[in-house]
């Protein structure tokens, strides 16, 4: 606060605010506007993250699909686990 | 909603439906207990049996080497973390392997053994038992590289299938045990001497962790116990620490420590006892106990020269070696 005052921050006088207070005008004022975009956005994101529903496993990732056959080209490769 | 209770490791985990027990990987399914890495590995290689650690085993040969995601036991210091510290439907690669196929794999690339390794085979019981009897019937031999963290009457039963084994006995204090690993020491303990009287090859890893478990004392208790409990010529590695997973704020073991580890122990009586992740160190060689011939020369995982004879005796005084040899 202090150092406000010593740039002269006291002497400048603020423009009054000529928006609309949140709250006087219901949905038309901007704030509540982005809320309701917002929340309407969130099931579609959701139902976008969910697709393609088909191939899901129930606990969240397509685990038949990620079997591979054992690679025996790559079996005497270095690789960096222990034991 | 029914719980199953898993009754393969001490932990005996209740387990709700639909949920996994503590080391992820087997899971209550409509009331049922099920293996879900049953059949589906997640690292499949050809290793050197000197990897496994197995120094008195097969020596030189080529291992096939399997391991799927989950553990029992949950070591700060983990340096398979990133196989042993996930459920299997965390894991970048699952391979497709039952048992039998797996099997085939072992004897199509000429190995002469399987090991089941990486994470820890008692978490995928089911599967290391199953491929464990059809390696046998085609005349391979099977390796167990584990904690040793199981119950009683499932150890007996695999022990029937299993050749050899690697334990990691991680420290003789049951407080190391509680704070490093979320486990306890007494099981590891019954489970080595089950596994000798059961008659299946044991070598144990102590790895150690500068400040955690690298007491002389300690040491040399632990030596006392092998060497009452397990026998004078049971292999002993100590293995060099490097920081890892959780434990990222204690350097590497130095190289004066294993050693002193190591004279600790083969002067409490142990007649082989070794230096491990040490490249290059001759403390990974094997030499008679009795007049002091190098027998295995050793350099990392790979053998410069074997002099044993082809019956497993010192070359020089027709000492008896400890080991599986052919």
């Amino acid at each position: 606060m202090k150092s406000a005052m010593m740039r002269g921050a006291t002497n400048r006088t603020e423009p009054e605010q000529d928006r609309p207070t949140a709250g006087t005008d219901g949905l038309r004022s901007p704030p509540r506007r982005r809320l309701f975009a917002g929340a309407l956005m969130l099931p579609g994101l959701w139902l976008l993250g969910r697709w393609p529903w088909s191939t899901r496993s129930p606990c969240g990732g397509p685990i038949e699909t990620a079997l591979r056959d054992v690679p025996s080209a790559a079996l005497r490769r270095p690789h960096n686990l222990a034991g | 909603m029914t719980a199953v209770v898993c009754e393969l490791c001490p932990r005996a985990c209740v387990i709700p439906e639909g949920a996994a027990g503590d080391c992820r990987v087997r899971v209550n399914l409509d009331g049922r207990l099920r293996a879900t890495t049953y059949g589906r590995p997640s690292a499949v290689h050809i290793d050197p049996m000197e990897k496994k650690p197995l120094y008195h085993f097969l020596p030189g040969s080529a291992v096939f080497s399997v391991g799927t995601a989950g553990c029992n036991l949950h070591c700060l210091n983990c340096q398979n973390w990133q196989l042993s510290q996930r459920g299997g439907e965390e894991m970048e690669g699952i391979f497709r392997a039952d048992p039998a196929e797996l099997v085939e794999t072992a004897v199509d690339e000429g190995c002469r053994s399987i090991a089941y390794t990486y994470s820890d085979p008692i978490v995928f019981y089911e599967y290391t038992y199953d491929s464990s009897e059809i390696a046998h019937a085609r005349g391979l031999r099977n390796c167990l590289i584990t904690a040793g963290y199981i119950n009683q009457a499932p150890l007996r039963r695999l022990c029937r299938v299993v050749d050899a084994a690697n334990v990691d006995l991680k420290a003789f204090d049951d407080g190391f045990y509680r704070r490093n690993s979320a486990a306890t020491l007494q099981p590891v303990l019954d489970a080595l001497v089950t596994m000798r009287a059961e008659g299946v090859w044991i070598e144990v890893t102590n790895l150690l962790i500068p400040t955690l478990n690298d007491d002389l004392a300690m040491i040399r208790r632990m030596a006392h116990w092998i060497r009452d409990e397990l026998g004078p010529t049971t292999p002993l590695h100590f293995s060099r620490f490097q920081p890892q997973y959780r434990m990222r704020n204690l350097p590497p073991t130095p190289a004066a420590a294993l050693e002193m580890a190591r004279d600790e122990a083969m002067d409490a009586g142990l007649s082989y006892v070794y230096v491990g992740n040490l490249m290059g160190h001759p403390g990974g060689s094997t030499h008679c106990p009795r007049d002091g011939t190098l027998l295995i020369a050793r350099t990392g995982f790979w053998i410069d020269a074997n002099n044993l004879t082809s019956d497993g005796r010192c070359p020089t005084c027709n000492e008896p070696i400890a080991g599986v040899w052919q």
